[in-house]
């Protein structure tokens, strides 16, 4: 039994996940599913393994979102009380952004930087207007959220269970999203993608 | 070997640079997709085999082995077969419990709070793991959630909020793309829902009025807000929905759509506290439609065949316009003309007794023609007097009969005059044959009275009374075929029969020999 290969807890016969990091894998022969966990350590000792979603995105390959091409450079995973969502760092010669992914919505978010005083993240409340770089800013989320994992290459580390906690909001018809990592606070102005405007390149 | 282009050179330096870095998947896609384009080269080969070395010895010794357990329901160990690993939430099938398979391990989401699944049966025909194309897309419906809501509802007609009780079912749908549809069915059809980001964004309002969520959107009348709880869970989530989480919400519509923002409320029962803003925007979605999304061949077909006999009796409904116009025509004709005398008597009551007296003879004409023979009696107050007329044949025979016990009182109460009585009696009757009639009169008196006792036979009586019950039938069916998606041909039938009958009436009346 190699390292991919574990028994079913159920009959015992061997169960080879496709992919190193699947989270789930059904036996072949009594039809039990397993569900695997990681010990989150990766090749470096700093990322979280990432079990594999179905998704169109892949880190390392080329993508075209609103006919702007650019290379998938890494892949964050958030995980927070009510579910997760995916971020994918996207870069081309000229600009760096990235990608949100969520319940198969997709949001395309640039950084901006913070201009005037925001709320403290517990002064701010759902449903409430803030203001933010004078935008009148409608809260629709507060969480925390914690990185669940990390893939490929990324602007700064981030380990797993780094702590993230963020507000949402709408401005405009666009999202609206401020970070708060190690108490600094981070602004991006997200505008909705449509799937059919994200297009996998092929070829170098 | 080839000479690598310098573009494939730069491309192996960004590589080994990552290599270094430990991004080891990444790399080995690359180089494989390099590989595809230049074959093998000396250098590219040596990344590939360091890239293997690396994984191998990663693989063997440096990463903890990972924990298996088999995925089992924590309550009635049932195995659970989740189709997604972004599964975050799944029912039990056999015992319907909550289990959160987020983590490491199943976890019951709370004990015993899910409410017998019996009662929560869907209302329509969808199921979980059934396939279905929406705008050209597929998607599989993976989770329920049965809400319970408490609504206040806007009355048209009142211009109030009524304030109700309803229950609605909303299935997850998710794409192959991953995109998500709701769908929420009720007892009054379907919507099918998608998120969406508007430019005037609020929380659900909770005294109605009007509202928009766009810029460009005249504001419109809230038709529904209310808060609503889960009592029922079955599917697949990627996130973690519990039995008694509540939302609140409002829907208003605008341009055949409607558009609904939610509201989680988090913290304690009481709380309106809101977690989370949504916005949605939704599409009516007919039976047939939903039936046709899932290929549901013995819907599509009762659908396509109830539509096309509603289409049939729609087709009907001038049937019932013409029907009222013609009733209505004959309900004025009746109101307009009044009757004519073509016989009367009078007699004084101290002359009749049980034997009565016979009056006559006069002459009835009209074949078919409705006459009303009418009988009064004029006696003084606080007094009383069983009167009788019946009307003879020729050969003096009965052929129908008026008769009343009458009376009249009067007197005084707190010192205003009040005054009450029967006094008059009357029938419709046919014609059956044209000829001479007799009139007999006659009475009972409990005490000896005086007064008069005479009857009237009246020509051209028109049944007004059936002219506007059958006006109103026939009206009434007529706009609610045309409104309806599923006229009761019961109806249909009783309102034509209402026509029918008055047209008969009509021709009878007006027939002459």
């Amino acid at each position: 039994m190699n390292a991919m290969q574990f028994k079913c807890e159920s009959c015992g016969a061997l169960l080879s996940p496709s992919h190193r990091f699947s989270k789930l894998v059904s036996c072949q022969y009594c039809g039990s599913t397993s569900i695997i966990s990681y010990s989150g350590s990766d090749p470096n000792g700093q990322r979280a393994a990432l079990v594999e979603l179905p998704s169109i995105l892949q880190v390392g390959s080329d993508v075209k979102i609103q006919n702007i091409l650019y290379g998938v450079l890494g892949q964050v995973r958030f995980k927070y009380e009510d579910g997760h969502w995916d971020e994918w760092l996207l870069s081309n010669e000229s600009t760096r952004m990235w990608l949100q992914e969520d319940d198969g919505l997709f949001t395309l978010f640039k950084k901006e930087a913070i201009r005037s005083a925001l709320p403290s993240f517990e002064e701010v409340k759902v449903g409430s207007i803030i203001t933010v770089n004078d935008r009148q800013v409608f809260i629709t989320e507060k969480e925390r959220a914690v990185v669940a994992g990390s893939f490929g290459q990324l602007t700064e580390a981030l380990s797993p269970g780094e702590r993230c906690d963020f507000f949402d909001g709408n401005w405009d018809g666009r999202t609206v999203s401020i970070e708060r990592w190690r108490d600094e606070l981070y602004l991006s102005l997200g505008s909705d993608v449509n799937r059919k405007d994200i297009v996998i390149a092929t070829g170098l | 070997m080839t000479d690598l282009s310098p573009e494939v050179l730069k491309q192996l330096d960004e590589l080994e640079y990552h290599l270094e870095q430990g991004d080891l998947p990444f790399v080995r896609r690359q180089c494989e997709r390099v590989k595809a384009i230049v074959g093998d080269h000396p250098r590219l080969n040596a990344l590939i085999r360091e890239v293997a070395e690396r994984e191998q010895l990663l693989s063997v010794g440096a990463s903890p082995p990972p924990e298996v357990h088999a995925l089992r329901c924590p309550r009635c160990h049932i195995s659970l077969h989740p189709k997604s690993p972004d599964t975050a939430l799944i029912s039990c099938p056999s015992c319907s419990s909550p289990v959160d398979i987020s983590g490491s391990k199943a976890v019951l989401v709370e004990e015993g709070i899910q409410v017998k699944r019996a009662r929560h049966e869907p209302l329509g025909p969808l199921r979980l793991g059934m396939v279905g194309r929406f705008g050209g897309k597929i998607f599989e419906v993976c989770g329920r959630i049965r809400y319970a809501s408490v609504i206040r509802e806007w009355d048209e007609e009142d211009h109030l909020y009524t304030i109700d009780t309803w229950s609605y079912d909303e299935w997850i749908l998710v794409g192959e793309g991953k995109e998500y549809l709701f769908i929420e069915e009720d007892e009054e059809g379907y919507f099918g829902y998608e998120k969406i980001v508007p430019n005037l964004p609020k929380a659900p309002p909770q005294s109605g009025g009007y509202i928009s969520l766009f810029r460009e959107h005249p504001e419109q009348r809230i038709e529904e807000m209310g808060t609503a709880r889960i009592v029922h869970i079955e599917g697949e989530f990627s996130w973690l929905p519990r039995s008694g989480d509540r939302v609140r919400y409002a829907e208003y519509s605008f341009n055949s759509k409607r558009y609904c923002i939610e509201a989680g409320l988090s913290g304690e029962e009481d709380s309106e506290e809101i977690g989370e803003v949504e916005f949605f925007e939704g599409t009516p979605l007919s039976l047939l439609e939903v039936a046709t999304a899932f290929s549901l061949k013995d819907i599509i077909a009762e659908e396509d065949s109830r539509l096309e006999r509603v289409g049939e009796l729609k087709g009907w409904s001038w049937l019932f316009f013409l029907s009222s116009l013609f009733l209505l025509l004959l309900l004025t004709s009746s109101l307009a003309s009044s009757p004519s005398v073509v016989a009367q008597g009078s007699q004084r009551l101290e002359n009749l007794g049980p034997a009565g007296v016979i009056l006559g003879p006069f002459e009835l004409t009209r074949k078919g023609e409705i006459y009303k023979m009418k009988l009064s009696v004029h006696i003084p107050d606080n007094s009383g007097a069983y009167g009788q007329v019946e009307l003879l044949g020729e050969d003096k025979a009965p052929l129908a009969t008026v008769e009343g016990d009458f009376w009249r009182e009067s007197g005084y109460e707190d010192g205003e005059h009040w005054s009450e009585s029967e006094t008059d009696a009357s029938l419709l009757f046919k014609l059956e044959e044209p000829g001479r009639y007799y009139a007999r009169l006659s009475s009972e008196l409990e005490r000896p009275i005086s007064g008069n006792l005479t009857y009237e036979v009246f020509r051209g009586e028109r049944l007004s009374r059936y002219y506007l019950l059958g006006l109103i039938l026939t009206l009434l069916y007529g706009i609610s075929i045309r409104r309806s998606s599923s006229p009761n041909p019961v109806y249909i039938i009783a309102a034509l029969a209402a026509g029918i009958a008055a047209i008969v009436l009509f021709i009878q009346e007006h027939s002459e020999d």
